[in-house]
């Protein structure tokens, strides 16, 4: 099952009064389970096509489907309430909030789900452990380092059972080590979990991992390959 | 945990906040004080024009008060005055002879109320013989006493022991005088009732003006302020052709300070809290400016606007209600302190006795105003995050990712 589809995608801004085409005519099916990685170069398309699919932009025209439903068309509260149901994120400057603990960063995201403090403590420190943070739980962002607070990002991204992960350049400002060891923890959830993960990235080490690449040009798909 | 990010976010620039924490309690203490001071001036005021002359209520005949005509007199003067003081809440009571008469001295004159009191009774409802300052309250055997206030005696030109002629009506229509000796000269805080007040025995009234047992006025002092007006209704219903007047209507220029005192320490409460609201909702500002990008993320993440909302409005009740606390205890100590020691206006006491007030000035607060001022400093944090609340939840979160 698709868990997202996208149908003639389009993204056009103004730009000094002169139109530009960001995402152009985008028609993509993602499925179930998929580790997929968008790439292209600076200015392709790739963070305003996943801004879109993540419900934080809204597209010129064309459709988005999440799970089944139509978000292109929802109102600003209820994508909030969809975002926070269905989609996790993770940015390229982890983007943590600073003055909660490693562990409380990742029950934020339940606790606006409303989730039982039991519940949240019970999950944030399983996924913790699953990112191998389980002895840094009580350390605030500027105790860890860059690769440990991405891993917090990632337990807050799933922290809220999404239908899929959206990762904008996960990996940009990592060094190979805590790059290659996110991506590996990364790999394991979607196979264990059967997560399912939307890079856009330039990082060959995320390229290289991914089981299906879009090359987005100029806004538009210049291949779709996916590998075995 | 929404509380929980919203206390730590105070205090995540703690120069900044302590800061603002500085000035908030600042403004909190200055502001308390000049309100315990304008109420202590206030109730000193009401304290020494009850005490030391209008005690808590009086009894007239009709239009005695806006004619003071000699023959205006209480009928069964002494019998009403027992009545009186079987009252349960009367603590004590006195009657007067009260005429309008000259007070002359060898050099001038100067025109006077005279009172003609029972000195053991007066002693029950005004406070003028611990005022004495030279002499004694009519303890001196002598004939025609008199005691005066200090204001006369300078105007008079007269010490001690000098004798004063008082020239007025008497009750047959002539003009009658008499000689009298000082035997006391007293100074209260006001010092326009110290020139215009003599005592004398009531006896001596009676004999140089041919008043008898004649009495114009009835003062009474009741167990308590609460009990002023019931006394009062009291006495207006069993003697419906007499005036029967309390302090505020004796001395309204009194009750009108004492009353608007309140509101104008309500008024500068306000212009304080105003004023703070700028300063709170440019730190406030700043902060949510320095973290727009954050506030982006957690909008990006499913955080709602009202929770955003919450959260900036937490931050500053937290922020100002540090600060206020702060100041409250302050304000409280100081007044606490104040209060017993006094501050001494003898700098300006001449202006002071001019309007009846004392020189030391003993702030005072109740102790029921200061959650008063807890629940204002909460609606001024209200006002002030409104603006930077707007700001945080208005930001489009894309934008806010990418740009900070």
């Amino acid at each position: 099952m698709a868990v997202i589809k996208t149908d003639h995608l389009s993204r056009v801004y103004e730009d000094h009064g002169v139109p530009v085409k960001a995402v152009d005519d985008v028609s993509l099916s993602i499925e179930e389970g998929e580790f997929t990685a968008i790439v292209g170069p600076s200015g392709s398309g790739k963070t305003t096509f996943l801004n879109m699919v993540g419900g934080l932009d809204a597209p010129s025209s064309g459709t988005i489907e999440v799970d089944g439903k139509q978000i292109s068309q929802m109102k600003q509260n209820e994508l909030i309430g969809f975002r926070l149901r269905h989609i996790g994120f993770v940015f390229q400057a982890y983007n943590l909030i600073p003055v909660l603990t490693a562990k409380e960063n990742v029950e934020f995201i339940m606790l606006l789900q409303k989730k039982s403090k039991a519940e949240r403590d019970k999950r944030a420190t399983e996924l913790l452990d699953a990112v191998g943070l389980g002895d840094r739980l009580g350390r605030r962002p500027h105790e860890l380092s860059g690769g440990q607070q991405q891993r917090v990002a990632v337990a807050r991204a799933l922290a809220s059972m999404p239908s899929f992960v959206l990762a904008d350049e996960p990996t940009a400002n990592l060094d190979s080590t805590s790059a290659e060891n996110l991506l590996d923890i990364m790999e394991r959830l979607n196979k264990e979990q059967k997560m399912t993960f939307v890079f856009s990235t330039h990082d060959p080490r995320v390229v290289a991992r991914a089981h299906r690449v879009v090359t987005l040009r100029d806004g538009a798909i210049e291949s779709d390959e996916t590998r075995s | 945990m929404i509380w929980s990010i919203a206390w730590r976010n105070v205090w995540r620039n703690g120069k900044r906040s302590g800061i603002l924490i500085g000035a908030i309690a600042f403004g909190i203490w200055a502001g308390l004080l000049m309100v315990a001071l304008m109420n202590g001036m206030a109730e000193q005021q009401v304290k020494a024009a009850i005490e030391t002359r209008t005690s808590h209520i009086q009894i007239h005949s009709e239009g005695f008060r806006s004619h003071r005509d000699i023959k205006s007199i209480i009928p069964q003067g002494d019998s009403l005055l027992t009545a009186v003081r079987n009252m349960d809440e009367v603590v004590g009571a006195a009657e007067r002879a009260v005429l309008t008469a000259m007070a002359s001295s060898a050099t001038t004159g100067s025109g006077i109320q005279l009172i003609g009191i029972d000195p053991d009774a007066e002693k029950q409802v005004t406070d003028v013989y611990t005022k004495v300052i030279e002499g004694d309250y009519f303890e001196t055997k002598k004939r025609n006493p008199v005691i005066i206030g200090k204001e006369l005696a300078d105007k008079l030109g007269v010490q001690l022991g000098k004798k004063i002629v008082l020239t007025g009506q008497a009750k047959d229509g002539s003009i009658a005088a008499g000689a009298f000796r000082i035997v006391g000269i007293y100074q209260t805080v006001n010092s326009m009732y110290d020139e215009m007040t003599v005592f004398v025995k009531r006896s001596d009234v009676a004999k140089t003006f041919g008043i008898g047992d004649d009495v114009h006025e009835i003062a009474i002092v009741v167990n308590g302020i609460a009990a002023i007006d019931p006394v009062a209704k009291t006495l207006r219903d069993s003697n419906p052709s007499l005036e029967v007047a309390t302090w505020r209507n004796l001395s309204p220029e009194v009750a009108l300070t004492k009353d608007s005192t309140a509101q104008m320490n309500e008024i500068f409460m306000i212009v304080i809290l105003i004023a703070l609201i700028f300063g709170i909702t440019n730190t406030m500002l700043m902060g949510v400016l320095e973290r727009m990008r954050e506030l982006g993320v957690i909008i990006a993440l499913g955080m709602k606007h009202g929770m955003i909302f919450l959260m900036v409005l937490l931050e500053t009740v937290f922020l100002s209600l540090v600060g206020g606390l702060l100041g409250i205890i302050l304000g409280w100590g100081t007044v606490e302190l104040l209060g017993k020691s006094g501050i001494d206006l003898s700098a300006v006491s001449s202006g002071l006795a001019a309007f009846g007030m004392d020189t030391v000035i003993y702030p005072q607060m109740a102790a029921s105003e200061y959650p008063v001022v807890v629940f204002l400093v909460i609606i001024t944090a209200i006002v002030a995050s409104i603006y930077p609340g707007l700001k945080a939840i208005r930001l489009n979160p894309i934008q806010a990712i990418r740009t900070y």
